[in-house]
């Protein structure tokens, strides 16, 4: 097996709060390779941004850290990196673009400059080589009239043309690992997928693998090969993607499944998935998903459950999982 | 530059100085007390008094005497002092200037270390220097100026005489007035010797009068950072590779200084206030001891140009605090 290019290896990630210390990511496991697109999904709060933000040390200082684990980036551990050998790395190997593209660009620089301004940092370019660069990037987004919107603030773009900006900046040096933190969660839904689109050709043409995280199953069944479930700060099922949609064995996966609106499919309504995710600080003994699973029973409340193998590359953590004939 | 929007506010600039001139007008012709009894003295004549009074326009009524008034001072011509007999104008330049240097320095004091220390203490928060920084802020803001001064000139003019206690140069040292700012006249005329000089006498009395701006603007610099500093732009820059000044003064401090400029704008105008009291302690010859010896000679004339001139200079400042504002965040341009 080639090495990976990104692995994170049993990653605790912790955060101080009034009510005290949290484990926001609770010994996750990812493992991205080159050319790659792996998905990571759950609900809203379960560490999925808290994950991508520990792989480029990007934490809140002031109550964030990693507690333990590995992360491994081509061999070297980036938990352990200096801060100056991180920063290169920073936009430059390792890109990310996140949420919320109405607060992620500089309100008072112009989009040319932020993106001028990486050029520079990372690949040296002057003022008007960097300019030229940065037109060409906006045009390569799909940024309809680049010369003239290179010089437009963030707030005389849409949304969705900002998310564009974005993209634009994070592939200006070229990074060979790009994470999408709910890149298309805050736009709507025709935007969405042409940012999608533009992600999956924009990947193929530079070759980046992607760690992309959403809490969409239809964006992860469209764009990733690889997939793992999180709940609770916890990975609890990795499988191929066409292998989790055949037979997701996590009773948590399936109540993802079951709570997808499907049009013109056979299950018509909709189920989401009783109950609310445990507050961090308050979890049972045993497993975290016991107060709204259905096969709740024995172990469950006492051990957290182990990993066990389904099949090849499918593995679920759960005493109980979901069996398919 | 939005050029319409200047015009708007200089117009604006007008209606206010209108409203300022009817005010002091009024204000000064009603308060009880006879000028020229006060000029002429116990033992003047009811005739001489008269006469006086004629010279000065005072037996005319309101109206007439303040269209008069306004008629000259659009011509700049402010009036004689009735205590000097000068040209009021040409007592307020000279003092005028020397105010503003003074005010000018407190300003350059104010924000460069207020700025400094807010961000240090934003970036470091709650570590000792942001307790002591914010310690001393509190104790800035509540120290009366006149006394700080006292307490400045006595032990650093007095027990330890590292600095001049008074005025803007030493007796003998002298140069050629350009603009009338004593360092800028220095630099002009190639006399280190006298920049020196008027920069150990202006040390004092700068930091006196700066005091209470610059505690006001580390805090104000300190909150705004951390509220910057926790918003995902900053989190992008980091996400980019950026050092980490160039987060934090780059990225942060420029969007941070929003509300430190109308802070000190707002500070400039108790900083002319402050200049009255620090004139005083200092013996500074500045506007703000001229207006206050105005006062109580009743030197209609002079003071009614010091409270024009002030007004000025306060809308003014607020134009062009207003001006910054533009320059600093583009979200405002579009809506003009
Ligand atoms: N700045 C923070 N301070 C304290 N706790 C945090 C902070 N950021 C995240 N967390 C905790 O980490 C959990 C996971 O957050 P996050 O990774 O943002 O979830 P999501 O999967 O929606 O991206 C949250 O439920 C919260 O308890
Ligand atoms: S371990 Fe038990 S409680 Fe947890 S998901 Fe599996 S069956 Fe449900
Ligand atoms: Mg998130």
């Amino acid at each position: 097996m080639m090495a990976a290019l990104l692995e994170v290896q049993r990653l605790c990630t912790e955060f101080r709060t009034r009510r005290g210390v949290v484990r926001a990511v609770d010994g996750v496991d990812l493992r991205l390779d080159h050319g790659e697109t792996l998905g990571i999904v759950g609900e809203s709060g379960c560490g999925k941004s808290v994950t991508a933000l520990s792989i480029l040390r990007l934490l809140p200082r002031k109550q964030g850290r990693i507690a333990s684990g590995r992360i491994l980036y081509d061999g070297v551990d980036l938990v352990s990196l200096p801060e100056s050998a991180m920063r290169r790395i920073r936009g430059n190997e390792i890109s990310m673009i996140f949420q919320e593209p109405m607060t992620s660009l500089n309100p008072v620089y112009t989009v040319g400059f932020q993106i001028r301004e990486v050029l520079k940092k990372h690949r040296g370019l002057e003022k008007d080589e960097a300019r030229r660069e940065a037109v060409r990037m906006l045009s390569l987004v799909g940024i309809p009239d680049p010369e003239s919107r290179v010089d437009d603030y963030p707030h005389q773009m849409s949304g969705g043309m900002r998310q564009r900006a974005m993209i634009a900046m994070a592939l200006a040096c070229r990074p060979r690992i790009l994470i999408a933190d709910e890149p298309t969660t805050a736009l709507d839904v025709t935007i969405q997928a042409q940012i999608l689109d533009l992600m999956g050709r924009l990947k193929e043409e530079f070759g980046m693998a992607v760690l992309l995280i959403t809490h969409d199953l239809g964006v992860v069944a469209e764009t990733c090969r690889r997939v793992v479930v999180m709940y609770a700060g916890k990975a609890v099922e990795e499988a191929d993607v066409e292998e989790l949609f055949d037979v997701p064995s996590h009773p948590y996966t399936v109540g993802l499944f079951a709570s997808l609106p499907r049009i013109g499919g056979k299950r018509g309504k909709l189920t989401p998935i009783p109950g609310t995710v445990p507050s961090l600080d308050r979890l049972p003994p045993g497993c975290a998903f016991q107060e709204r699973c259905p096969r709740a029973e024995g172990p469950c409340f006492q051990e957290p459950p182990p990993w066990t193998a389904v099949s090849e590359g499918h593995r679920v953590r759960c005493w109980h999982p979901v069996e398919h004939s | 530059m939005p050029w319409r929007y200047v015009g708007r506010r200089l117009l604006q600039l007008a209606v206010i100085l209108f409203g300022v001139s009817v005010l002091v007008f009024l204000m000064l012709r009603l308060i009880p007390g006879d000028p020229a009894q006060l000029l002429l003295g116990e033992y003047a004549t009811p005739a001489e008094l008269e006469q006086l009074r004629h010279k000065l326009g005072l037996d005319r009524s309101l109206a007439v005497q303040y269209w008069v008034y306004v008629k000259s001072a659009l011509q700049g011509d402010m009036g004689v002092s009735i205590r000097t007999g000068a040209p009021v104008f040409q007592e307020i330049a000279p003092r005028l200037i020397a105010t503003v240097e003074l005010s000018l320095a407190a300003m350059v004091i104010a924000t460069l270390f207020g700025v400094g220390a807010g961000v240090v203490s934003a970036v470091r928060q709650y570590s000792v220097w942001d307790y002591l920084t914010m310690f001393l802020a509190l104790v800035g803001v509540s120290m009366p100026i006149f006394w700080l001064g006292l307490m400045l000139i006595y032990l650093l003019s007095v027990k330890y005489p590292l600095f001049p206690m008074m005025g803007r140069l030493s007796m003998g040292l002298d140069i050629p007035v350009v603009t009338g700012l004593v360092l800028v006249d220095a630099l002009l005329s190639f006399r280190p010797d006298v920049l020196w000089d008027g920069l150990h006498h202006l040390i004092l009395p700068a930091f006196t009068l700066a005091t209470i701006p610059m505690a006001v603007v580390a805090r104000i610099t300190r909150s705004s950072m951390l509220e910057v500093l926790d918003q995902d732009y900053v989190r992008t820059a980091r996400a980019k590779g950026m050092d980490e000044w160039v987060v934090i003064l780059r990225h942060g401090l420029r969007n941070a200084m929003l509300p430190v400029v109308t802070v000190l704008g707002l500070n400039l105008g108790l900083l002319l206030s402050g200049a009255v009291l620090t004139e005083t302690i200092f013996s500074w010859p500045g506007l703000g001891r001229y207006v206050v010896d105005s006062l109580m000679g009743r030197d209609y004339a002079a003071v009614q140009g010091c409270i024009l001139i002030f007004a000025v200079i306060m809308t003014l400042i607020n134009l062009l605090v207003d001006l910054v504002y533009v320059v600093l965040d583009p979200r405002i341009r579009i809506h003009e």
